[in-house]
């Protein structure tokens, strides 16, 4: 009997510990709540309240294949909830402790698991180090191998291309983005790789650039610029081309387009996608920087205009 | 009743859908029966069953045999509506409200109506207005659908029915503007009370404003796209809605309205997404109208989704039926791009159009619109892609029209990315394969240029003469015929181009295209000939006739020659006199050549004179140091050194700090000589002069005019103690500034600190020089020594990289052969021996190489072979060397050595024997090692041979 009330009493200690409520659900139709303990490759342990009759109630840890669990409703924990909220601006500490709890979790159907991890990796990914990167990168390596949600490994990929970006290693970066674009993902999967290859392009192009800055008379350099050049160009307008109805994408590409002529300094270029921009995605984010940046440029245009006029 | 009740329902939508096209048959023929109850019951029954056929049929006879009666009033009463909807059942409209009329003007019971009595009444004022528009009385049903819509105790999916009715009717009156506006206000009502119907009303009201059709609705009907966008998915009549968007999207590129128009394509989805969207909708459809159908009391729900479902069947089959769909969206769309001149919009959406789209008329013709889109920004690698690919898609097609002007695009493309050999290539494949079609003429032509472009005059002139002969009547033959010309006088035949040119002359006369161009040429062909009195004739008219034309001074220059070669020597300084100094290279040349007759004339004071003048006046030139020379050579006539000297020196401190004049260094360079000519210790006092004037310029901060004196320093050493030459300019290396300074100097001081193993420091003044002087002369240099640096970290890959730059960037003929030979023997040390051999044949090949190089790419070449096994041929390489390049003693001597160990691997100990005694013969040879060598084997072979 003291055993039994030790037992309780244990129980009772650790319980804020724990997972508030989870649900299992069974594959038979069955649900049974309690808190989950441990998550193993076969198997979960799930700790139930039982009533000892008298109205008296015990817990005890349940173990149960993962085979014939249909899902799990995981409850939200408050400590979760608050980094949640916080996101990327929440304390690398806080962040690794919270994923090393829950990375057991990552494969389990419902699990949140997936989109800390996706968190956590910027809140590393923001960090100035090398080191970061490397952890960030393994850990958009084990979201893509791990998580359950398809949606989560699809920002895993974007994340990876987006830390070997960070990295400078363009080569990589480029080769995962190319096979982004011609996967048979969703249209905003690749649409998203097309503004990370247009992206890519970009850093190499303003490397080159300033590598050679006078790369129009350097024959040997001019067939890359033009090609980086260009290539830039087209991703950047693939999105509104393509997943016109990928709005928020569609209408950086057009930013990032405009950002690019402005480069060029291509007035006309940058007039028309900036155009595009107010008009077609009048409702967007960008929509307001590009009327301010398009009103800049038309003073600009016609100062231009009236000086020609009065040398003419 | 009830029965009865769901007999009506199901005509209801019968009748909906028979209004909708879709028909149904009847068959049954009404029994014979005789008595009013026994009509009144099969009526009922075939009422019943949806047999509407046979139920008007038995009432029509009771309503005829027994409808007067007065004890039958009563069952007319209560029949006459089932005789009115029979009608309806079998479209006998006219008929049918007649009897409604009746019924409800005598039936309808009047006050507060008993439930059950009530839903025929409903019924019958719904079929009113649907028999009046069959009547096509439009006002009418327009009013009757009204009454029945305000009255809120109706029916409700039939309400939203007779409103959607009503504002049709508005449309069949061709009031668009009314049901316009009643649909807008409508629409938000709808929303979440009846989706379905509020989704037919959008299409409807988009239907009406797009009858419209001004820039006002146009732009209303944008606004409702817009608002519906987000829902569009859940649109029954989904299609429809996406044509209409199509259509509107066509009318803004008509109206030149391009982004609205862009704005609309983009909303359209794919054929392929559409059906399978819908598909998907009627499987779920039918699903529901399944389970629906095992619920009895789920029955009105259930002829609704009936109805719903052969809505989205009819356009299902419409849009199955439509061909070209895509291709033709993303074409409109690629349109509105072009027409706002942003061809790289437009050419992406056609190259996708290209890759992705089967192959069909439209996807043709949008290659060739891609193409062209490429073309106007100058993409030329896309443009040759495409081709390639509308070639490899449209090989098979039956239907292909556009190859020849794909191809003639293609071939402009290479032209454009100056890859003559591949342009003249595509232009003589569309001569020989499209003969009639009207650009051939236009390949021949650009074929036989491609040739001249490549100095293949000979295949130049034979295409021009085969354009002449297969199109004689085309506007092309003159320009064949001035470049047939052109092309004979490149290759100095200027009998033959004279012939031709005059031929020209008479064809065209004045009017021709090129006549005055010909003009020109005709007195340059006279003058290559040497018929100097005809060519001042020639060029004189030339000037007269044509005093603004671009190639007026050089026609002066070349008649002052011509006056020259006939000894007119005053005619011919007055000629060039005339060269304007806008002509530079003219100019400059006409200066030098009146600098000549004033030297040929003795008038030496005068030549003076005149280079002075021309040392004041152009500082900048390149050949400022030949007319300090000149100047020089002068005053060494008039035995007065120190005097040329001291123009040298005068003309070193007034511009020596000045970076842009390049032609500095030149006269730098001459120093030395001259310091050499004036006697002993020229070089000393040339040093010491040179690091006095250093110290001036240091001390003044002439930064620019010390490093030259520091390289002039160097250039005194060079080629007598190339020690004391690097460690001058290693010297000058100490704030040097590849961005600033003399790249010649820089490109110096970066080769002795690479001669000297500084390579980093030689490295680091290579890449600034590449960075700030892409277009160096001396980048042949820079790129060289990139090479020996990459190579020296054993970067060979690097390296090759690096000289194959050199080679590109070489103008010397002696160094790009040794850059070859470096480059393939880094291949071959890198395992491609193919790569290797490549570059000696090409050097072989080359008839501007000297017969070192031939020799040694020869030995390079035999060591090749010899390293891949290729015995045979590499013995024939190095028999080549000492049969042909006899004076290259020691690469000769290598070869007979190379050739005898060669043979012996093949067992040819004999002819090894031979090689061996014919080397050791040689008394040229004898300071070789290898002859020592040969000696001994020579002698085991024999002892061998001998059997000892």
């Amino acid at each position: 009997m003291k055993a039994v009330l030790a037992l309780l009493l244990l129980v009772w200690w650790i319980m804020p510990q724990l997972r508030a409520a989870d649900v299992l659900h069974f594959k038979q139709g069955k649900k049974l709540q309690g808190r989950i303990e441990k998550i193993t490759a076969e198997r979960i342990s799930l700790r139930v309240s039982v009533n000892l009759g008298r109205g008296r109630q015990g817990q005890v840890l349940r173990s149960f294949f993962l085979k014939d669990i249909e899902y799990i409703d995981f409850e939200v924990s408050a400590e979760q909830a608050d980094l949640l909220k916080q996101g990327k601006a929440g304390k690398l500490k806080d962040w690794q402790e919270l994923w090393n709890r829950e990375v057991a979790f990552l494969g389990q159907a419902r699990s949140n698991t997936g989109e800390l991890g996706l968190v956590y990796a910027q809140v590393l990914l923001q960090k100035d180090s090398v080191y970061h990167w490397v952890q960030a990168l393994e850990l958009y390596d084990l979201l893509l191998a791990k998580a359950w949600d398809v949606k989560v490994r699809g920002k895993a990929r974007i994340g990876r291309v987006r830390v070997l970006v960070r990295q400078g290693d363009m080569r990589q970066a480029n080769e995962a983005a190319l096979a982004m674009e011609s996967s048979s993902g969703s249209e905003e999967l690749v649409a998203t790789a097309q503004l990370l290859l247009a992206q890519i392009a970009l850093i190499e192009l303003r490397s080159l650039q300033n590598k050679h800055p006078r790369w129009q008379q350097d024959e040997e350099v001019l067939p890359e610029r033009q090609r980086l050049y260009h290539l830039a160009i087209d991703y950047c307008l693939k999105p509104f081309l393509f997943h016109s109805e990928q709005r928020v994408l569609a209408a950086q590409g057009l930013m990032a387009a405009a950002e690019l002529y402005d480069f060029v300094a291509d007035d006309f270029g940058k007039q028309a996608v900036l155009e595009d921009v107010v008009e077609i995605y009048p409702d967007s984010v960008d929509a307001k920087l590009a009327r301010e940046k398009l009103q800049l440029l038309q003073k600009k245009m016609k100062g231009k205009n009236d000086g020609q006029n009065k040398n003419e | 009743m009830k029965m009865i009740r769901l007999a009506i329902t199901t005509l209801v939508w019968t009748v909906i859908a028979l209004s909708q096209g879709v028909g149904q048959e009847t068959t049954a023929d009404a029994e014979v029966l005789v008595s009013p109850v026994d009509l009144l019951q099969a009526g009922r029954l075939a009422f019943q069953k949806g047999d509407f056929a046979v139920a008007e049929k038995s009432f029509a006879r009771f309503f005829s045999d027994y409808g007067e009666h007065a004890e039958a009033q009563e069952a007319v009463k209560v029949h006459r509506p089932l005789y009115a909807l029979s009608k309806v059942g079998i479209g006998k409209y006219a008929e049918a409200l007649v009897l409604i009329e009746q019924s409800l003007q005598q039936d309808a019971p009047k006050g507060d109506n008993p439930k059950g009595k009530a839903s025929v009444v409903d019924e019958l004022k719904f079929w009113r207005g649907i028999c009046l528009m069959q009547a096509q009385d439009w006002a009418a049903a327009q009013e009757a659908f009204g009454e029945y819509w305000s009255d809120e105790r109706h029916e409700p999916f039939k309400r939203y029915e007779a409103l959607l009715l009503f504002a049709h009717l508005y449309l069949m009156q061709g009031f668009a503007q009314e049901a316009a506006d009643f649909l807008k206000e409508q629409i938000p009502k709808m929303r979440s009370k009846a989706p379905d119907a509020m989704g037919r009303a959008v299409v409807l009201r988009l239907h009406a404003l797009l009858q419209l059709d001004d820039g006002g609705h146009r732009d209303e009907a944008l606004q409702l796209l817009h608002s519906e966008n987000a829902d569009m998915k859940s649109l029954t009549q989904l299609i429809s809605f996406q044509f209409q968007i199509l259509d509107l999207g066509a009318r803004f590129l008509e109206q030149q309205e391009y982004r609205k128009a862009i704005l609309c394509l983009q909303r359209v989805w794919t054929k392929r997404h559409l059906l399978d969207h819908q598909q998907q909708r009627l499987l779920d459809l039918q699903q529901r109208e399944a389970v629906l159908a095992k619920q009895k009391d789920r029955q009105a729900a259930r002829f609704q989704i009936r109805a719903i479902i052969r809505r989205v069947e009819r356009e299902l089959e419409r849009l199955k039926q439509v061909e070209n769909f895509d291709s033709g969206l993303r074409l409109r769309l690629a349109m509105a791009f072009q027409a706002q001149e942003r061809y790289r919009e437009a050419a992406l959406v056609m190259q996708q159009m290209l890759q992705n789209m089967p192959a069909d008329e439209v996807v043709e013709s949008a290659s060739l619109a891609l193409m062209q889109c490429w073309m106007k920004i100058e993409r030329w690698p896309k443009v040759i892609a495409a081709a390639d690919l509308y070639e490899q898609k449209f090989a098979q097609w039956d239907g292909v029209k556009h190859l020849p002007e794909v191809l003639f695009l293609k071939a402009e493309a290479y032209k454009e990315s100056q890859q003559a050999r591949e342009a003249a290539a595509v232009y003589g494949q569309i001569a020989e394969s499209f003969p009639k079609h009207p650009q051939a003429p236009a390949a021949l032509f650009m074929q036989a240029y491609m040739y001249l472009v490549q100095d293949d005059s000979e295949g130049a002139v034979y295409h021009f003469d085969l354009l002449r002969k297969s199109y004689p009547d085309h506007a092309l033959v003159e320009d064949a015929d001035y470049w047939t010309a052109m092309a004979l006088s490149f290759v100095s035949d200027y009998e033959t181009a004279e012939k031709k040119l005059q031929q020209y002359a008479e064809k065209y006369g004045e009017q021709g295209k090129y006549a005055t161009e010909a003009q020109f040429r005709l007195a340059y062909c006279v003058f290559a000939q040497g018929e100097h009195r005809q060519a001042v004739h020639g060029f004189g008219v030339f000037i007269k006739n044509h005093a603004e034309h671009d190639l007026v001074n050089e026609a002066r220059l070349l008649l002052g020659d011509a006056f020259l070669a006939e000894g007119e020597i005053e005619a011919g300084v007055a000629a060039y006199r005339k060269v304007e100094v806008k002509a530079k290279r003219f100019f400059e040349d006409a200066w030098f050549k009146i600098g000549k007759a004033l030297r040929l004339t003795g008038q030496l004071d005068k030549m003076t004179a005149h280079f002075e003048v021309f040392l004041q006046d152009h500082p900048e030139s390149l050949r400022m140091p030949e007319a300090v020379y000149w100047l020089g050579w002068v005053d060494r006539q008039n035995d007065d050194l120190d005097r040329a000297k001291q123009r040298y020196w005068q003309v070193l401190k007034t511009h020596g700090d000045d970076r842009d004049l390049l032609a500095i260094e030149d006269l730098i360079a001459a120093l030395p000589k001259l310091y050499r000519d004036t006697g002993e210790n020229g070089d000393e006092k040339l040093l010491a002069e040179l690091a006095q004037l250093k110290n001036l310029a240091e001390s003044r901060k002439q930064r620019v005019l010390a490093l030259r004196c520091g390289w002039a320093i160097a250039q005194v050493h060079r080629g007598r103690d190339e020690k004391a030459y690097r460690v001058a300019l290693i010297a000058a290396t100490a704030g040097l500034n590849a961005k600033k300074d003399p790249t010649r100097i820089v490109v110096d001081c970066a080769q002795a600190q690479l001669e000297m193993g500084n390579l980093t420091v030689a490295e680091a003044l290579f890449e600034q020089v590449r960075k700030w002087h892409p277009a160096a002369v001396q980048r042949d240099l820079v790129f060289a020594g990139l090479a020996k640096i990459a190579q020296s970290k054993g970067e060979q890959q690097q390296a090759v990289f690096y000289l194959a730059r050199a080679e590109r960037a070489t103008a010397s003929a002696q160094r790009l052969a040794d850059l070859k030979l470096r480059r393939a023997s880094l291949l071959l040390a890198l395992m491609k021996p193919g790569e290797a051999k490549d570059v000696l044949d090409s050097l072989l090949e080359d008839p501007g190489g000297s017969s070192r190089h031939k020799a040694l790419a020869l030995f390079a070449s035999g060591e090749l072979l010899m390293s891949i096994g290729e015995l045979r041929k590499a013995s024939a390489y190095y028999e080549r060397i000492y049969v042909v390049y006899g004076k290259y003693a020691e690469l000769v001597a290598k070869s007979y050595w190379r050739r005898g160990e060669l043979l012996e691997q093949m067992d040819l100990s004999d002819q090894a024997m031979e090689v061996y005694s014919e080397l050791i013969e040689r008394e040229d040879l004898r300071k070789f090692e290898v002859v020592a060598l040969a000696q001994k084997k020579l002698q085991r072979l024999q002892k061998k041979g001998a059997g000892l």
